[in-house]
């Protein structure tokens, strides 16, 4: 993924907002942004609450989503809520500098990752910020590297 | 990964050799420089000293691959750490004991046996306490980029 530059430009005679992307070409990584802007539900998850009841999520607010039973929990700040979709799908809907999937079964917010360890046994373990932890194979390591430097803007 | 392995077999081999023949250099050192090709015993199973040479040659290169080859479970991200050397263990300890007996190398004793087992562990932890510090630095750099990131867009003010 491409630097993004975000500039304000401000305008006294303006009366709305206007949004230009600048680029060499129109590529995919500036259709996703463009599409993230444009419709105003981007950045969020619609879920359901152990009551039932429909909640809209921050992508911000989300911690890990996990596979369980047919259903996918996901963890917030606030607690745990489900969505009835699968993995797959929840990962091309999320945005993809903050979220990484770890395995079959998991996604976590890199935003929300506490550290990193290597344990004994040779595996990555991932503590989070609720102070719970995950696991995740050696492959990963070089996969969330990458994932790191583009979100530090390295890459 | 067939060709990987084949690859990783096939140096192995030659580097094989090369060990078991260092291995006969130094043992000639060791004992006042009389050099021993190779045990008595392979003597009597080849008949021939060209052929007890050869098949300790051959047999130190088929050691080699085994042991080259088997070691791309390190190379397999998805297996933890400690599973590939645990399986990696195994391979070049159960395929170094028919090996071994047949060249002379060890006798059919509990004592050999163990010390063989030993010997082997105590090698092939030093490769994992090496694979483990190269994946212990590489989690130190992930730890060091999750402290030091900054935001993806670097927001700027034109006025």
């Amino acid at each position: 993924m491409k630097k993004v530059h975000v500039t304000f430009q401000p305008d006294p005679a303006a009366e709305d907002i206007s949004i230009v992307f600048s680029a060499s070409k129109r590529d995919a990584d500036v259709e996703a942004l463009m599409s993230r802007i444009a419709d105003p539900l981007s950045g969020t998850v619609t879920v359901t609450d152990p009551r039932g009841a429909l909640v809209i999520l921050s992508e911000d607010d989300i911690i890990t989503i996990s596979v369980n039973s047919k259903k996918l929990r996901v963890t917030a700040e606030d607690g745990e809520y489900e969505m009835k979709t699968s993995l797959q799908e929840i990962e091309s809907a999320l945005n993809p500098l903050l979220f990484l999937r770890i395995s079959r079964y998991e996604i976590i917010n890199l935003a929300k990752v506490k550290r990193f360890d290597f344990s004994i046994s040779g595996q990555l373990r991932i503590e989070m910020v609720n102070n719970t932890q995950t696991w995740a194979s050696r492959r990963y390591i070089s996969v969330i590297r990458n994932r790191l430097k583009q979100r530090s803007g390295i890459l | 990964m067939r060709s990987r392995i084949l690859r990783r077999a096939l140096l192995g081999f030659l580097v094989g050799i090369a060990v078991g023949n260092l291995i006969v250099i130094i043992s000639g050192f060791v004992s006042e420089g009389k050099i021993l090709l190779f045990d008595s015993s392979l003597l009597e199973k080849t008949g021939s000293e060209a052929g007890a040479f050869l098949m300790q040659t051959m047999l130190s290169g088929l050691y080699g691959a085994i042991g080259m080859g088997s070691a791309i479970v390190y190379e397999l991200e998805d297996w933890p750490l400690l599973k590939a050397s645990v399986i990696h263990y195994l391979i070049i300890t159960l395929a170094f004991y028919p090996i071994a007996l047949y060249l002379g190398w060890m006798s059919p004793t509990v004592g050999d046996f163990l010390f063989v087992a030993v010997m082997l562990g105590i090698a092939n932890t030093i490769i994992w306490l090496i694979m483990y510090a190269v994946y212990h630095f590489k989690v130190k750099e992930l730890n060091h980029l999750l402290k030091h990131e900054k935001v993806p867009a670097e927001e700027e003010t034109q006025s």
